[in-house]
């Protein structure tokens, strides 16, 4: 082997691998591509182009300025009610006219109430980022109402990840907030990366098989094929100071904040909460905080034997919400929307 | 430890690297029979035990067998036999005879609990191996292996450990005097045959997520979607289990040992005796070798040769599991080959073949619902809304055309490898994979595989592609293959 045909080989590796990089980014714009731009307040949000998602569902999604989803036929010059949230709201899973905030503007249109509902959701925040950022959004889009939602683990594991925007316990035992916006940190090399993943189909989904590849490696567990699940901390709320972070929510947005928790559908025992559900549900009555969680319409999926969440392609009870999955949770903010009214509230 | 894991990767690629210096033939082997047991303990050590506890008692049954006369030859075989059947019978089969039994006992009022017993990851593959080694050698048709090391190295195999190819002694026992480890030639096929398994399992994870909420809840879904995700189910335990036994063959390549061939495009079959000779062909070959033939196979006469026909294939049902449903799943394939036998000794005419591969598919895909349901309730709620217009939840995925349209390609580059040398197909077949720096290699155990190259930009394009959207692509949680619990 000589060192000419050495780099022959070489240099038809390299030719072939940039083709192979160029042809996936291609195919998997049209599979699974979720564009961002970088937004001086908020960081990364969804960008003009429009989103696609087939790996889980089939949706595509528009979104305008500022990171807020296109809804279709939205009041003019009506009062926002703006809802936060991750990638359950940002929904990209789902077509724009599917998302429940598109159908709970739907919905009060038709019922003579017309305000603009304002999906803000982006995938990976959590509570701690709703707290900080509540100034930001207030500055941005002068809601009427804050609509946040949340799951168990955005008060809970992702609530205190170092990785974004989390809380903390001060020295004094009480809690406190430490922001790590999502942009400004880190060397060039970093921000590349984090604006390559912005507009690189390829990039996106390779690190999203990245991260499941790594969830499967720290799952194996060898040598005892009985070995007892981790009991999840999730099911622990006591754990963690949830009355004031939820405190802290309502402190900033000054009390208009509606607390709308997505709770786990199990068909088996559609009417039991699930204990972090249960402890934020007590928290709320206590205080006479607005809090609704789609536990409420669990009932109604078990007697038809579907289930608010999961697609064909990604899994049954799994993962985001459907089409069915976003009616439903519509119609719940649509009666907390009216429950709000009747109190003089909105 | 499935293949599709990424710890398999690590472990292959450190067995291979303490297989590559010029060590003798049998350090070799002995490295290869210790990361195979730890490969095994891996999933529960405490059933390593059970593994090398088989492994002595056949060779010892196999030794002694040798020099003893005729009556203590029998013996020892029993002996054998007893251990390895009854090890099979407590793990796989005591609660369903439980269950049965307190079926019939409860209208007398006994019952006896459940047991909790772990059935032992790959035991009815290693238990139907070590026993072709002992009849075997009880039929004087193999000598009995001399190293107690080579015969646990042959037990013990890790690539075929947990669910197959079921590999005879006789095929893998003459490998072993080979000087094992990676060679480039070895690496460029294995690895290749390795990645068309890993694909086919992309291929069975990603149709398993439509199939399985159907399967558990038939009454919620529509009748187009219970037929697509029939048709999904056939193509998914295709997909899963003989991407497996590539993932095997691939590995074992590696190694540098040849493991058989298992599936050999079974769905292209034009009769279901066709079928049975290209599906789980270690399985069928075994079943034929050892319980059809020694039952009288076709040689007692026309009555007993149907009777030998459905009771192999009843067993080999229950062999799959412990339920009623693997039974009426072997049942009907038992049927449909008396049948098509009675139909062969009438010498009626056959059905043109693409007719015939039609007919054998759709059996074959409405045999498989039995298979896959957990209950007759749900086998029996699956049919009725197959045969009636079931209003409902429509449940297809927007790229289950796509696998389906990939398995068809699959299909029909398979069929053109399989076509005789020389002829159109498969000169032309020859003359692509030549641009693509690919070559078809047959084996005579393993059967014919595609070995890409990266000797052309063309080639490395494709290889370098393949890889990449099998990694996109991929189901990356756990799944284990279906094989993984029989």
């Amino acid at each position: 082997m000589t060192l000419r045909s050495v780099l022959a080989g070489l240099l038809r590796l390299c030719i072939a691998a940039a083709l192979v990089l160029a042809s996936g980014e291609l195919v998997m714009r049209r599979y699974c591509y979720s564009p961002r731009v970088l937004d001086p307040d908020f960081g990364f949000v969804p960008a003009g182009n429009p989103t696609i998602c087939k790996k889980e569902g089939d949706g595509v999604g528009h979104w305008g300025k500022r990171g807020i989803r296109r809804s279709p036929g939205r009041p003019a010059g009506a009062s926002n009610i703006l809802v936060l949230g991750d990638s359950l709201t940002e929904a990209e899973q789902v077509d724009d006219d599917q998302t429940f905030t598109h159908l709970l503007e739907a919905r009060l249109v038709a019922e003579g109430r017309p305000y603009a509902v304002l999906n803000a959701g982006i995938e990976g925040l959590a509570l701690p980022y709703y707290v900080e950022a509540a100034p930001a959004y207030e500055r941005a889009f002068s809601p009427r109402w804050t609509i946040v939602a949340i799951s168990a683990d955005d008060v809970a594991g992702s609530a205190f990840s170092a990785i974004a925007t989390h809380f903390v316990k001060n020295p004094d035992g009480t809690l406190g907030l430490k922001a790590n916006p999502p942009v400004g940190r880190g060397g060039p090399v970093r921000q590349f990366v984090r604006y390559a993943r912005a507009h690189s189909a390829l990039l996106q989904n390779y690190v999203l098989q990245y991260e499941g590849y790594a969830r499967s490696v720290r799952a194996f567990r060898p040598f005892v094929a009985t070995k007892k699940k981790d009991d999840p901390p999730l099911s622990h709320p006591e754990r963690f100071p949830v009355r004031e972070e939820l405190s802290m929510l309502e402190e900033r947005f000054q009390g208009r904040v509606t607390i709308l928790f997505f709770s786990g559908f199990r068909p088996e025992d559609p009417d039991e909460e699930s204990p972090m559900g249960r402890a934020i549900l007590d928290i709320c009555a206590a205080e006479g905080w607005s809090c609704r969680s789609t536990r409420e319409f669990s009932r109604q999926f078990a007697a038809s034997g579907t289930a608010p969440a999961g697609f064909p392609n990604s899994g049954f009870n799994w993962g985001h919400l459907n089409t069915a999955g976003h009616a439903a949770v519509a119609a719940l903010l649509d009666d907390e929307v009216r429950r709000l009214g009747e109190r003089g509230l909105l | 430890m499935v293949f599709s894991n990424p710890w398999y990767f690590v472990f292959l690629a450190v067995v291979l690297v303490a297989l590559a210096p010029p060590l003798s033939i049998p350090a070799k082997k002995k490295i290869l029979a210790v990361a195979s047991c730890f490969f095994y303990a891996c999933w529960d050590y405490r059933y390593l035990g059970l593994l090398l506890f088989i492994s002595v008692v056949d060779y010892v049954c196999a030794a002694k067998m040798d020099a003893a006369a005729p009556t203590a030859r029998r013996r020892w075989l029993t002996a054998s036999l007893v251990s390895n059947l009854g090890l099979l019978g407590y793990f796989k089969y005591t609660n369903f005879f439980l269950d049965n039994l307190n079926g019939v006992g409860a209208s007398f009022g006994f019952h006896l609990p459940h047991q909790d017993i772990l059935l032992p990851a790959g035991i009815s593959f290693f238990t139907f191996k070590t026993m072709s080694y002992v009849i075997d050698v009880y039929r004087r048709e193999l000598a009995p292996v001399r190293s107690l090391w080579d015969y646990v190295t042959f037990v013990t195999f890790f690539p075929e450990l947990i669910a197959g190819p079921i590999v005879r002694a006789s095929v893998l026992l003459p490998q072993m005097d080979r000087s094992i480890g990676p060679r480039r030639e070895r690496l460029g096929l294995g690895a290749s045959i390795f990645l068309l398994g890993f694909t086919k399992k992309m291929i069975a994870d990603r149709i398993g997520t439509m199939v399985t909420p159907v399967f558990e809840r038939p009454t919620t879904f529509s009748t187009a979607t219970l037929w697509a995700v029939a048709l999904g189910y056939a193509l998914q335990i295709y997909c899963d289990f003989s991407g497996y036994s590539d993932m095997a063959i691939g590995s074992a390549k590696m190694i540098g040992y040849d493991l058989p061939e298992n599936f050999a495009m079974p769905y292209l079959s034009a009769d279901i005796t066709e079928f049975w000779r290209r599906w789980h062909m270690t399985l069928s070959q075994w079943l034929r070798d050892y319980l059809y033939i020694p039952l009288g196979g076709n040689r007692l006469g026309t009555g007993r040769t149907y009777v030998n026909l459905m009771l192999t294939m009843l067993l080999g049902g229950l062999w799959h599991g412990a339920s009623w449903n693997f039974v009426v799943w072997g049942g009907l394939h038992g049927v449909a080959l008396a049948l098509h036998r009675l139909g062969r000794d009438r010498a009626r005419p056959r059905l043109p073949r693409a007719l015939g591969i039609a007919t054998t598919f759709v059996f074959v895909t409405l045999c498989w619902i039995p298979f896959r349901a957990s209950t007759f309730a749900e086998t029996r709620a699956f049919f009725a809304g197959l045969f009636s217009a079931q209003a409902g939840l429509s449940w297809i995925a927007p790229e289950f055309w796509w696998l389906v349209a990939l398995v068809a390609i699959g299909h029909v580059v398979g069929a053109l490898a399989r076509e005789p040398e020389g002829s159109g197909a498969s000169l032309r077949l020859q003359s692509l994979l030549s641009r693509l720096d690919a070559k078809l290699v047959s084996n005579p155990i393993s059967g014919p595989y595609f070995r890409l190259g990266t000797g052309s930009i063309l080639g490395a394009y494709v290889v370098l592609a393949w890889v990449l959207f099998a990694f996109l692509f991929a189901v990356t949680d756990s799944n284990p293959f279906i094989y993984f619990q029989f």
